[in-house]
């Protein structure tokens, strides 16, 4: 971590690197001006997102997964970038499950995805180089 | 993630939750929590008041609890979560299906009989 640009990068390739990573982003976000609601999106985000790709991004090789996440503090966002090279995915356009009227049609899946949009500022994908790459801003 | 039994006296089961409730936390705490409540409770209340954080990984181990509680006529319960994990419950649509309360006498009266 550079505390001259507040910017951390890492690649993700295991659960364990990710919980490495959501304890250094916290106390990144922590030692500056940024709300508990942002640090709660910022690890929202971290951990919905990175799940996701470590899960279903690399269905011919699990183990082989890894994402690139970037955190980048600016004047009043935390910006997070993720890159990976698994299958196509677009988190974005994905739909949101249903809301339920009862705990039996309740879903178990997409909800992170659900949480994340209704906290961040905003929330892009785009697809380059046969990588996935998913932008989250979120209001300091 | 800690996990405590408060009293098995009462008519329904009373655990506290204490940390992070994300991947790391249900790791930690999911086969206690499953083994306290056991498949056939019915009503549960959980003190979220010391939970700080909830994840899509934690509200699935509440989920799946929840449905256990509805399937034997019961209902889970949570008592007094932080506004930020209360918040993420409503964005989830999780509110609605499992009720939060701010006391236990609240939580006694939503417990079916």
């Amino acid at each position: 971590m550079s505390s001259k640009n507040r910017q951390l990068a890492r690649e993700v390739r295991s659960k364990s690197d990710l919980f490495d990573l959501m304890d250094e982003s916290r106390e990144l976000l922590e030692s500056v001006e940024v709300s508990p609601k942002a640090i709660y999106t910022v690890e929202l985000a971290l951990e919905e997102l990175v799940t996701n790709v470590l899960r279903y991004g690399f269905p011919e090789n699990p183990s082989g997964a890894v994402v690139g996440v970037e955190v980048e503090l600016q004047e009043d966002l935390v910006v997070l970038t993720f890159i990976d090279e698994g299958c196509p995915f677009d988190p974005v356009a994905a739909e949101p499950p249903q809301i339920p009227l009862t705990l039996e049609e309740a879903p178990i899946g997409g909800l992170g995805i659900k949480m994340l949009k209704k906290s961040a500022h905003s929330f892009e994908y785009f697809r380059e180089d046969n990588r996935n790459i998913v932008v989250v801003q979120i209001l300091r | 993630m800690e996990l405590r039994l408060n009293d098995q006296q009462t008519a329904y089961r009373h655990l506290t939750l204490v940390g992070r409730l994300d991947t790391r936390g249900v790791d930690s705490v999911e086969i206690k929590f499953n083994a306290l409540i056991g498949p056939k409770a019915k009503n549960v209340l959980l003190d979220f008041a010391e939970v700080s954080f909830l994840s899509s990984m934690g509200i699935r181990m509440l989920l799946t609890m929840a449905r256990v509680c509805s399937r034997n006529g019961g209902v889970m319960v949570v008592l007094n979560p932080q506004p930020l994990v209360h918040e993420a419950m409503q964005h989830a649509s999780l509110d609605d299906l499992i009720p939060v309360v701010t006391s236990i006498a609240e939580a006694e009266q939503a417990f079916p009989a």
